[in-house]
C-alpha cells in the first residue's frame, strides 16, 4: 500500500507535459533554411528514421522519467508494510512490552538513567497506539511482574502514570520468562490483527542467557552466561512464536559500558575473636577498558584502609586489607569502589562478628571429660580463647544451648528422648554437636538419635596385634584438619575398642579414618549445623587418642569450626523475603528490624514445623540493617544487604547476534528511542521513498545529460575524413 | 511561422574589390590578378588552335621539332624530302615536324538555383564566377583563348573564345548580370555544348553537380569522346558536405521549393555517408574517363585555390 505525505504535489505531474510542450513550441518556431538540395537530407532521414525514433524515444523516456521521479519524490510516497490490513479492517494491534528490570538498567549515561529512558520509551510506544490497539507490560526482573495485570489493556491514559511510578530496578533479570509471558497473553487473548513484541533493555549480554534453547546452554566463557532456569521459566522455542508477531528489540544506553564493582569479600580467619587482627580479601570485577582505581574500606563508618588497584579488561582483581583488632560484638564494614555510571554496585556491605571467647559446653561425668577439658583450656600464654563449661548429663535441660557454639557429649549418648530432641534442635539451628562414645552407652541408645551420620553401628574390641592404627585424612581440606595437615605427621593410635559403622547416611562423610579404612571421625550436616561422631572415647578407656599430639589441636579446630559452621554469612544479597529465624535466631515477634534508612522492615510470623518462623520482607535496600530484639531496646547491626553482583557484569551484546539468539525472522533491532520510533513508523506507517526517488532522479538526470552529449558528440565531419588535397584532388579510399 | 534565415558560418576571406567595378575588376582585385599572372593553364592533351602557340597541336607544322619520316606521296611538298635518307636508301621520304598552336579554353558555368546557396558571405555561384574569372585571366595572360558557357536548364550565355583581355573583360561584364535562380539540367546542356565545340579544347565545368550524376557523367564522356581535355571543378559549400548545423530547420529546396523539417544533428551521420557516396561516384567515374575532377570548397580564397590547382597541373603534365 502506498500513500503520500505531500499529496497536494500531485498537480506537479502536469510538468510531465513540459517536454511535449517544448517539442511543439520548437516545432512551430522552426526556422526556414534555403538549402541547395533536399536529396541527401531525405535519404539520410530515411536511413536514420528508425535510429532517430529510438534515440528520441529514449531521450523522451528519460525526461519523462526524470520529471516523474522529481514529482513523486516531492510527493513523499510512503510504502506501507501493513500488507492488506487497511483493506480488511483488521488493523487492531496487540502490543506486549517487556522491560528489563535489572539494576544494570540504572546505568547513568549523560546524566540520564537508562531505566528512565526505558520507561519513557515504553510510554511513547503505548501513547502511539491507536484506539483499537491493546497492550500489556511485563517487568523482567528476578520474577516476571505484569504491570497492568494479566490482561491486555486498552486504557492509554493510565499507562504513563503507572509506568513512571514503577520502582527502580534492584535485582537481576532474565528476559525470556517475561517475553514468554507477554507472548502467551497475546496468544490467549487473541484477536485478528497485528502483534508486536517490544523488548526494551540495555546492551548487557546477561539477560539474554535464558533464550538459549534446549541443548544450547553456554559452556564457554565467551558465550551468553547461562543460569539455571528459574521456577516457571520455560525454554525458548522460536517455532512456537506466531507468524503474526513482529519483535522489536530496543537497546538503550551505550554499547561500551564501563563498570567497577566489588563482587565478594572473604574474611581470614573466619572466626574472629576480640583484639586479634584479621584480613579481608576483596574480589573486584571490571567491565570496560583498564582502569587505575582506588578501593577504600570503612569499619564502623570510619575509613581504615585504601589501596589502588589496576583493574584489567573484564578481568577480576583482588585486593587485601588488614583490619585492626576489634572489640567483641558485631562491626559494620563497607568496601567502596570509585563512583562510576552504575552506582548501585560501588559499595559492598558486610558484617564481622567478633567473639570475646568461644562458649563450649561439655556434657559428661568428670572422668570422661578430664582430657577434653584440659585440651580446651590450653591456650597461648595460658589464656584459652575457648570458654569451656562442663556439666553433668542430668544438668543438661537447664542449659541455654543456643549460647554455645559447640557441645561435646562424652560417654553421654544415653540421654532421654526430650534432651535428644533439644540437642537436635540445637544442631538444626546452627550448632555443632561432637559425640564421643563410651562404655556406658548401649548400642540401642544410638538408635534413638536420628541425626547421627551412620545407619547402624557396633562396638568391637580389637586384638592386641591390631590395636596400632595409622590415621589417614579422608578430607584434608576440611577445616577440622587445617592445622593438622601442615604438620606432615603420620598419626598413629593404639585403639583397644571402637565403634564400627555399617554404612553412612546421606550427606554424611568420613573426615578421618583408621588405616584399615574404617571411619574414625564422621560428620553429617543437619539443618544449619552438623553432627560429628568419633569412633573412640574422649578418655583413655578405649584408645590413647587423648594422649596423641593432635588431640588438643583437633579439639580446638572443632570449636573454631563450630563457631563458623553455623555462623551467618557476612552479607546477604538483596531479596524480597528472608527467614529471620534462620539467620537471626535471636529475633522474636517483638523484634524491630530497621533498614539502612532506619525505616522498620516488615516482619511476618508464621508457624512452621519447628515452631514460629519470622520472615522479613522487602530487604532490597543495600546497606546495614539493625535489629532491636526487644523492640524498644538497643539496636545492633544484624544484616548486611548487597545488590546481586551478577548484574555488575556489563559485557555487551552484539546486536547482530540477536537474530541467532532469538531465532525469529521478523525481528527489528533499534539502538535508541529515535531508531525505534523510525522503525515503528516504517513498520506501522511505511517507509518514505522521497529521498530514494530524488536520488534516482539525480541519476536519471545524469544519464540524460550523458546520453544527450553522446548523441551530439558522435557526429564527425566528412571533410575531416575526405582525403582531399589543396588542389581539390580526392584520393580514393 | 517559418522565416528565412541567413545562416552565418566562417567563410572564405573576401578580397575587397573596387566598388562599382565592372568586368574583370568586379571579380578580381589587383592583388589577385598579380598573383595569378605568374601561373599558366596547361592542357594535358593536344589541342587544336587557330594560332601558333605554346601548346601541342595534332597537326604537323613548321616548327623545328622533328616528328617523323613519311614516304613521299602526291601532294607532298618536294622541299620536305630528306635528301640524306634518299642518298642512303634511294627512297623518297619527307620529314615531318610537330605543330604548336594556341589553347582554346571553354569555361562552362552552372547558374542553377542550388548555386545560390552559401552558408557564409560567399555563395557558390559568386565563388564559381570568381574562379571562372581567375582561370580566364590566366588563360588570356598566356595568349590563349577563353570562351564561356553559362547554363541552367538551358544554355543562357555563350561566348566564343578569344585571346584578348578585352574579350575576357566583356565576357565577365555580361556575367555580372547573371543570377543563379533557375532549375538545372546539366546533362542536356553538356551534350549541347559538346556538340558545339568542334576542335579539341580544354573544357572546364564549374558546377555543384547537384543533378542526375549518371547523366552528368555521360555528358562529360561526350566531351572526352571528342578528345577534349575536361576539368570538373565541383564547387560545394562546407555545410553541404558536413551538414554541420546545430539546430533543427525547415529546409527549403532552392530549385524546387520543396520543404523538409529535419534535425541535422540526428541525420548528419547518414547525410555524410550519402554525400560521401555521391562524391565518390564522381571521383571514380571521372578518373575512369581521365577527367580532371576537383572538389572545391567555398571557404577558401579563390586565387589561393587557383594557384594550387594550376601549379599541380603544371607539375603533372
Amino acid at each position: 500500500m502506498i500513500s503520500f505525505l505531500n499529496f497536494s504535489f500531485v498537480f506537479a505531474f502536469a510538468a510531465l507535459s513540459i517536454p511535449l510542450i517544448l517539442h511543439f513550441i520548437q516545432s512551430s518556431r522552426t526556422q526556414r533554411l534555403p538549402f541547395s538540395t533536399l536529396r541527401f537530407l531525405k535519404l539520410a532521414q530515411r536511413r536514420s528514421s528508425r535510429r532517430l525514433q529510438m534515440e528520441n524515444f529514449l531521450l523522451m523516456l528519460l525526461r519523462f522519467l526524470l520529471l516523474a521521479l522529481l514529482v513523486l519524490g516531492f510527493m513523499m510516497p510512503i510504502v506501507r508494510t501493513k500488507k492488506f490490513g487497511n483493506v480488511l479492517s483488521r488493523t487492531a494491534r496487540d502490543v506486549a512490552i517487556v522491560i528489563d528490570h535489572s539494576y544494570s538498567m540504572n546505568y547513568k549515561l549523560n546524566q540520564q538513567v537508562v531505566w528512565e529512558q526505558a520507561v519513557e520509551l515504553a510510554t511513547t510506544v503505548i501513547e502511539g497506539l491507536g484506539d483499537n490497539d491493546r497492550y500489556c507490560v511485563y517487568l523482567a526482573g528476578d520474577q516476571v511482574t505484569p504491570v497492568f495485570g494479566e490482561r491486555m489493556s486498552g486504557n492509554k491514559e493510565e499507562a504513563a502514570a503507572r509506568l513512571r511510578s514503577l520502582p527502580m530496578p534492584v535485582g537481576s533479570s532474565q528476559l525470556c520468562p517475561a517475553t514468554v509471558a507477554g507472548l502467551d497473553l497475546m496468544e490467549q487473548d487473541s484477536r485478528r490483527g497485528e502483534r508486536e513484541l517490544h523488548i526494551i533493555t540495555d546492551y548487557q549480554l546477561l539477560p539474554w542467557g535464558s533464550f538459549k534453547q534446549n541443548g544450547e546452554r553456554a559452556d564457554t566463557a565467551d558465550d551468553v552466561p547461562a543460569r539455571p532456569a528459574a521456577a516457571g521459566e520455560s525454554l525458548w522455542d522460536p517455532s512456537k512464536v506466531s507468524d503474526s508477531v513482529t519483535c522489536f528489540v530496543t537497546l538503550l544506553g551505550t554499547a561500551e559500558p564501563e563498570n567497577s564493582a566489588t563482587m565478594d569479600v572473604e574474611l581470614e580467619p573466619r572466626l574472629i575473636t576480640a583484639e586479634t587482627p584479621c584480613q579481608v580479601t576483596v574480589k573486584l570485577s571490571r567491565t570496560g577498558p583498564p582502569l587505575d582505581s582506588v578501593v577504600s574500606i570503612f569499619l564502623d563508618g570510619a575509613e581504615v584502609g585504601r589501596q589502588s588497584v589496576m583493574l584489567g579488561i573484564d578481568g577480576a582483581n583482588m585486593v587485601q586489607f588488614a583490619l585492626p583488632p576489634m572489640s567483641g560484638g558485631v562491626h559494620t564494614l563497607r568496601v567502596e569502589t570509585p563512583e562510576d555510571s552504575l552506582a548501585e554496585d560501588n559499595p559492598f556491605y558486610f558484617l564481622i562478628r567478633v567473639r570475646e571467647k568461644l562458649p563450649v559446653l561439655c556434657v559428661g561425668d568428670p572422668d570422661s571429660l578430664l582430657y577434653l577439658k584440659a585440651a580446651l583450656a590450653a591456650g597461648v600464654g595460658g589464656v584459652s580463647p575457648i570458654n569451656a563449661q562442663a556439666v553433668q548429663p542430668n544438668a543438661l535441660p537447664g542449659e541455654n544451648l543456643a549460647a554455645y557454639s559447640c557441645i561435646f557429649l562424652s560417654n553421654t549418648i544415653n540421654l532421654p528422648g526430650q534432651q535428644i530432641t533439644q540437642l537436635e534442635g540445637y544442631v538444626a539451628a546452627g550448632g555443632l554437636l561432637v559425640i564421643f562414645p563410651g562404655s556406658r552407652a548401649l548400642l540401642s541408645d544410638y538408635a534413638l538419635w536420628t541425626t547421627l551420620p551412620v545407619e547402624s553401628l557396633s562396638m568391637i574390641d580389637l586384638p592386641v596385634e591390631q590395636r596400632k592404627r595409622l590415621l589417614t585424612w579422608d578430607q584434608p581440606q576440611h577445616p577440622v584438619l587445617w592445622n593438622l595437615v601442615e604438620d606432615g605427621l603420620a598419626p598413629s593410635l593404639v585403639i583397644k575398642r571402637q565403634l564400627k559403622y555399617e554404612g553412612l547416611k546421606e550427606k554424611a562423610g568420613s573426615i578421618v579414618s583408621t588405616g584399615s579404612g574404617e571411619p574414625f571421625l564422621v560428620a553429617r550436616p543437619h539443618g544449619r549445623g552438623a553432627v560429628m561422631l568419633f569412633a573412640v572415647a574422649a578418655d583413655r578407656s578405649w584408645s590413647d587418642f587423648p594422649l596423641s599430639p593432635f588431640y588438643l589441636p583437633m579439639m580446638h579446630q572443632l570449636t573454631q569450626y563450630a563457631a563458623g559452621v553455623g555462623a551467618n554469612k557476612p552479607y546477604l544479597w538483596a531479596t524480597d523475603a528472608l527467614s529471620l529465624t534462620e539467620y537471626l535466631p535471636e529475633a522474636t515477634r517483638e523484634s524491630v528490624l530497621k533498614d539502612p534508612e532506619s525505616k522498620p522492615v516488615s516482619l511476618r510470623s508464621s508457624v512452621g514445623e519447628s515452631g514460629n518462623v519470622i520472615h522479613a520482607e522487602g530487604l532490597t535496600k543495600p546497606g546495614h540493617y539493625t535489629l532491636s530484639v526487644t523492640g524498644g531496646g538497643a539496636s545492633n547491626p544484624a544484616l548486611a544487604i548487597n545488590m546481586p553482583r551478577v548484574e555488575s557484569d556489563l559485557t555487551s551484546l552484539r546486536p547482530q547476534d540477536l537474530p541467532d539468539i532469538l531465532g525469529i525472522s521478523a525481528l527489528h533491532i533499534a539502538e535508541g528511542k529515535d531508531d525505534l520510533l523510525k522503525k515503528l513508523d516504517d513498520f506501522r506507517i511505511g517507509r518514505s521513498l522521497g529521498e530514494t526517488l530524488l536520488w534516482l532522479a539525480l541519476l536519471v538526470a545524469i544519464a540524460e545529460v550523458a546520453y544527450s552529449n553522446f548523441l551530439l558528440r558522435k557526429n564527425s565531419k566528412l571533410t575531416d575524413t575526405l582525403k582531399m588535397e589543396a588542389s581539390g584532388r580526392l584520393k580514393g579510399n | 511561422m517559418a522565416k528565412k534565415l541567413k545562416f552565418k558560418e566562417p567563410a572564405a576571406e573576401v578580397k575587397p574589390r573596387e566598388p562599382g567595378a565592372e568586368g574583370i575588376k568586379a571579380f578580381l582585385n589587383a592583388e589577385q590578378m598579380h598573383k595569378l599572372s605568374r601561373v599558366v593553364l596547361q592542357s594535358r592533351y593536344v589541342v587544336e588552335g587557330n594560332l601558333a602557340g605554346a601548346h601541342r597541336s595534332p597537326l604537323k607544322g613548321a616548327s623545328s621539332e622533328f616528328a617523323e619520316h613519311k614516304a613521299y606521296g602526291i601532294g607532298d611538298d618536294p622541299k620536305h624530302i630528306d635528301w640524306k635518307v634518299l642518298a642512303r636508301t634511294e627512297r623518297y621520304y619527307v620529314k615531318r615536324f610537330e605543330d604548336e598552336t594556341n589553347l582554346r579554353v571553354y569555361i562552362i558555368l552552372d547558374r542553377s538555383g542550388s548555386m545560390a546557396y552559401g552558408s557564409g558571405d560567399v555563395k557558390k555561384f559568386d565563388f564559381a564566377c570568381q574562379l571562372a574569372a581567375a582561370l580566364g585571366y590566366v588563360v588570356v595572360k598566356a595568349k590563349d583563348s577563353v570562351g564561356m558557357f553559362v547554363f541552367s536548364d538551358k544554355i543562357d550565355m555563350r561566348v566564343e573564345p578569344r585571346d584578348t583581355l578585352n574579350h575576357l573583360h566583356n565576357t565577365l561584364k555580361r556575367l555580372q548580370d547573371v543570377k543563379p535562380d533557375s532549375r538545372t539540367d546539366t546533362a542536356k546542356n553538356l551534350h549541347q555544348i559538346a556538340e558545339s565545340i568542334h576542335k579539341r579544347a580544354l573544357v572546364i565545368l564549374i558546377s555543384d553537380l547537384l543533378d542526375d550524376e549518371q547523366a552528368i557523367v555521360q555528358g562529360l564522356a561526350h566531351f572526352r569522346k571528342q578528345m577534349h581535355d575536361v576539368v570538373v571543378l565541383h564547387v560545394l559549400d562546407p555545410v553541404e558536405i558536413d551538414l554541420s548545423l546545430k539546430q533543427g530547420f525547415e529546409f527549403e529546396d532552392m530549385e524546387t521549393g520543396e520543404k523538409l523539417t529535419v534535425d541535422p544533428r540526428g541525420v548528419a551521420r547518414d547525410y555524410q555517408k550519402a554525400f560521401g557516396e555521391f562524391l565518390e561516384y564522381y571521383r571514380v567515374n571521372c578518373q575512369a574517363m581521365k577527367v580532371d575532377y576537383r572538389l572545391v570548397k567555398t571557404d577558401q580564397p579563390v586565387e589561393t585555390y587557383a594557384r594550387a590547382y594550376l601549379e599541380e597541373r603544371r607539375r603533372l603534365r
